[in-house]
């Protein structure tokens, strides 16, 4: 594009705000874009504030896994979490009655199964060896907590296993400490003390402090062994010997989890309009039950990882591969024969292009039986180009899900031309996601589309269906930026803000440059906004 | 008011599982000088009461269709229509996040995108224990997705208060004291005090190291393990009868059981009342956009369709089935209303029940299409001798926030307003 690169940082955060009839009022900040470009070069380091933020749901259930081996998913009992900008947050709320006693509760149980089936996970000391227990029971906390304990702390858990081994048992003295271990703030927050030095610049976070970071971000979960050892040993202030800890961890297994849930997170198949409680009506989908719709996200999870682990690594591949990995109950969707009945590559019809014409989320964004231009315009809008829509007006009629008129209606069509055209590009497809000649009015389909220019999107042109579209996306800058903004966002917890506006636009240039997933889950772990911490204030 | 640790003694003549609960309580002074202290109750189902012509009584309090099954209980029950929720003016989004404005009489506070938000203050459920000492019970099928539009109860901005969804569990830790055997309670109790001392060891030296924003969490999280340990240690347990009866373990995920469940919600609710556990409690049977797919033919109610769905199509088609499903669907919740109501009515209290010494507060957040500008809501039992029911009130227009104080009021409480005071007008007189 003729702008330079890094004028699309200003560009795309700007709020399509002015582009609505709406009332804003008081709603969310825009993001960065209501400050000029920044100057990054020679600039000190700089990271937004990360708040005090609690585990979510996946990361408690892969802690137990990992810590004690304990695949039952406790947390999937849990509140939901908290989300912000789309993606797992729980920084807002303050926990509640329902939420400590489901921690509580889940503690005691997880504590009791360890200790009953998994003992050697624990400790495989004879229980009378105290001094060897108490080292066990050290390493597991050090594990738990993602740092080593203070003197206090262990002197507590140590008093704690030697009174109730004594005015019990060994064994109810191990439950009660991993119960304990589950129950303190060290696990259950995302503690980050390290104060920032003399004023308010933001401190390289601690050794331990970056482990703890990069495994709940690159694997969901607690740090391994391996790199609590570097830690200890105080390499991860390394750059590069923090890159090659994150290739490391990028190619395990474990990262897997983190691929699929940025994926399901960013596709919106969670949280308000969720794949796995969406309602279809049965006498036009009988097909649907909860079968199907856990094989969408399985679907879309493989894929994710394929293409990011495994693949190209390409966001292009993402927005136009010809194929997927489907079932023989997703096959029969995609009017495809099956290549086997497990979920194996498969290749789709050529009005089908990556992650846009999915089932999992042409069936998310749309109703029971009718689709819906609002959510699959909005998804491009929104998560493609990183241009928020305001909310509807007031009062007004929302019963008709897809009301041409709204592009005539002075108080819709400001905002309902930034979604509805591109919305009906997915008239294609119905609201399962199966191919279709006629729309759910029975009229024939009419592929062209444009994208509404609100003037600061670089995509332009027509486009005749979804593939085409998925072109234009591709090839798009902003796209990319957006997307890059995206990653950020998962990775953080949070929405950015004007500190984080260097690191961001770094990560953005080497992802408008090469288009490489992997390049840019490595590069928002070596940004400063992801290694430095800004406390805000000295305690 | 400060808050004022109950003494709870009861004796109870339990005979089963259909037993009328009679417990005896301290002289325990309250404005009303009763036996019995009042107690509130709050009733939220989801969507609109339809239209003001589906709700409106008919002469003599004649009950339409849709709330026929109150009629065993109309001479409890208040109706108050014509309600306006006034904040809904200032409010960035109305419509279904109106059910933050609801109980508080705040607009909501929005963190991030869309429908990232929460109530932006405290809910009268919260207000009023806090006032009696107690903790109020939450329960209720609220819907699984995280934002603001499921969530009624909060203890204060930003501080959802999440509706417990398995009653099985509400029941465990609410008659926890009650159900485990002596001998067993007191060692259970010296295990958690051991680990929730060591873990409070923990928070308390954590705290003081976090920057002012982030400690505002972990004091609240101190607070709120305090009052576990509380609850966990220092029930009334040994010694102790309390006839009552733990509902049947239901998957509380599955749309079959959803009416079971949101019955044996309302048991545990009864009993904890009954008990003098909490004197507060709400239940919340749906979140703002509905509670599930109401194929549940023992209920009499058979839809193939969501309840969202059900509720739109009444406006978007509006055929003769649209219309006939709509009014089975608010029969239904109103079904579910009447259970609570037998429910309360059949503990004997003194001279009276439970429900004749209770405020139940029936709300819902809309009035029609999204709209908020006719709403009806309810109130039943007795209050203590200050509520009659067997009657029509029309509010006129008049804030639904003047019905919180007029709940409030009722509870003995000597406030004016609620909330914010420029969406208020004034308690809404019900004598």
């Amino acid at each position: 594009m003729g702008q330079p690169r890094w004028a699309l940082v200003a560009l795309v955060a700007i709020a399509s705000v002015a582009a609505c009839v709406g009332d804003i009022g008081d709603g969310p900040e825009a993001p960065i874009g209501q400050h000029d470009s920044p100057v990054c070069e020679g600039a000190p380091p700089n990271a937004g504030r990360t708040p005090l933020r609690r585990l979510s749901r996946i990361e408690y259930n892969n802690a137990v896994r990992d810590l004690l081996g304990d695949t039952s998913r406790p947390a999937d009992a849990f509140i939901a979490d908290e989300m912000v900008a789309g993606f797992a947050s729980n920084t807002y709320a303050l926990i509640d009655k329902t939420g400590l006693e489901d921690y509580f509760y889940a503690a005691e149980s997880i504590a009791k199964s360890a200790v009953a089936q998994r003992r050697e996970v624990i400790t495989s000391c004879d229980l009378s060896d105290t001094a060897c227990v108490h080292r066990d029971l050290a390493a597991l906390a050090r594990r738990a907590f993602r740092q080593p304990l203070d003197e206090d702390t262990k002197r507590e858990l140590f008093a704690l296993y030697d009174s109730s081994a004594s005015d019990w048992n060994p064994r109810t003295a191990l439950e009660l400490v991993i119960t304990s271990v589950l129950l303190s703030p060290h696990f259950l927050y995302h503690v980050e003390l390290t104060p920032a030095e003399a004023g308010q610049l933001p401190a390289l976070l601690s050794n331990y402090e970056l482990a703890a970071r990069l495994s709940f971000f690159l694997w969901s979960s607690v740090p391994d062994d391996e790199l609590l050892a570097a830690a200890e040993r105080g390499q991860l202030h390394d750059r590069l010997f923090l890159a090659t800890q994150v290739e490391r961890m990028l190619a395990h297994e474990n990262a897997r989890d983190t691929i699929a849930s940025f994926g399901a997170q960013w596709l919106g198949l969670e949280g308000g309009h969720s794949l796995s409680s969406a309602y279809k009506d049965p006498a036009v989908f009988p097909q649907w039950d909860p079968d199907l719709a856990a094989a969408m996200r399985t679907e879309t999870d493989t894929f994710f990882n394929h293409v990011v682990m495994g693949g190209d690594h390409a966001l292009a591949t993402l927005l136009l591969a010809d194929y997927s990995f489907i079932n023989s109950d997703l096959a029969e969707l995609y009017g495809v024969s099956p290549n086997s009945t497990d979920f194996s590559k498969t290749s789709l019809p050529d009005d089908r292009a990556g992650v846009l014409t999915q089932a999992s989320l042409l069936t998310a964004k749309a109703h029971a039986r009718a689709i819906s231009w609002v959510l699959r315009g909005k998804f491009v809008r929104e998560r493609l180009l990183c241009e928020p829509v305001a909310g509807p007006p007031n009062n007004v009629d929302m019963n008709q899900p897809n009301d041409p008129d709204r592009l005539k209606d002075p108080h819709c069509k400001s905002c309902h031309l930034l979604m509805d055209p591109i919305g009906r590009t997915f008239d294609a497809f119905d609201a399962l996601g199966r191919s279709r000649d006629v729309d759910d009015n029975g009229d024939p389909i009419n592929l062209d589309g444009t994208i509404e220019n609100a003037g600061q999107t670089d995509v332009t042109g027509g486009y005749r269906g979804v593939r085409e579209l998925a072109e234009k996306l591709a090839a798009s800058d902003q796209v990319a930026a957006c997307f890059a903004r995206e990653w950020f966002r998962f990775a953080n917890h949070r929405q950015e803000s004007a500190d984080d506006a260097c690191s961001i636009q770094q990560v953005q240039q080497r992802f408008a440059e090469t288009g490489n997933i992997r390049d840019l889950i490595l590069d928002i772990a070596l940004s400063d906004a992801f290694r430095y911490h800004h406390t805000g204030d000295t305690p | 008011m400060t808050a004022r640790k109950l003494s709870r003694r009861h004796l109870l003549a339990g005979l089963g599982a259909s037993a009328a609960l009679i417990p005896l309580f301290n002289r325990i002074p309250s404005a009303h000088a009763a036996d019995f202290p009042t107690r509130l109750v709050i009733y939220y189902t989801p969507h609109e009461p339809i239209g003001k012509s589906y709700w409106q009584p008919g002469p003599g309090f004649q009950l339409t269709e849709m709330l026929a099954p109150l009629n065993p209980h109309k001479s409890k029950i208040l109706m108050v229509g014509d309600i306006d929720v006034v904040s809904r003016h200032d409010a960035l989004r109305a419509g279904h996040n109106l059910i933050g404005h609801i109980l508080t009489n705040q607009l909501n506070s929005y963190f991030g995108a869309d429908y990232e938000f929460y109530a932006g203050g405290m809910s009268i459920d919260h207000y009023v224990a806090q006032a009696l000492g107690v903790t109020p019970l939450v329960l209720g099928l609220a819907g699984g997705t995280p934002y603001g539009i499921n969530r009624l109860s909060y203890t204060g901005k930003d501080q959802p208060f999440h509706p417990e969804k398995d009653p099985t569990a509400a029941y465990q830790s609410s008659f926890a004291d009650f159900i485990v055997p002596a001998e067993q309670l007191a060692e259970l109790r010296a295990k958690r005090k051991r680990v929730l001392d060591t873990v409070g060891l923990q928070l308390n030296r954590l705290s003081p190291r976090l920057p002012a924003e982030d400690r505002i969490k972990l004091d609240h999280h101190i607070e709120q393990a305090n009052a576990l340990e509380d609850r966990l240690l220092n029930g009334t347990g040994s010694g102790l009868s309390c006839s009552k009866v733990a509902p049947g373990p239901l998957d509380p995920d599955i749309n079959a059981n959803i009416p079971q469940l949101s019955r044996n919600h309302i048991d545990v609710l009864v009993q904890a009342l009954a008990c003098d556990i909490t004197r507060v409690g709400t239940l919340q049977l749906g979140g703002s956009g509905g509670i599930g797919t109401p194929q549940w033919p023992s209920e009499g109610i058979d839809i193939a369709k969501d309840d969202h769905d059900i509720a739109h199509d009444f406006y978007l088609l509006g055929g003769a089935q649209e219309i006939a499903d709509r009014i089975a669907l608010e029969r239904y919740h109103n079904q579910q209303f009447a259970y609570l109501l037998a429910r309360l009515d059949a503990v004997q209290e003194g001279d009276g029940t439970l429900l004749d010494h209770t405020v139940v507060f029936y709300v819902k957040s809309m009035s029609h299409n999204h709209d908020a500008d006719e709403v009806m809501m309810m109130l039943a039992g007795g209050a203590n001798g200050a509520l009659s029911g067997g009657r029509y009130l029309s509010a006129g227009g008049g804030a639904s926030a003047d019905l919180l104080v007029t709940v409030l009021n009722l509870m003995g409480m000597s406030d004016t307003s609620y909330g914010n005071p420029s969406y208020c007008t004034g308690p809404l007189n019900v004598s």
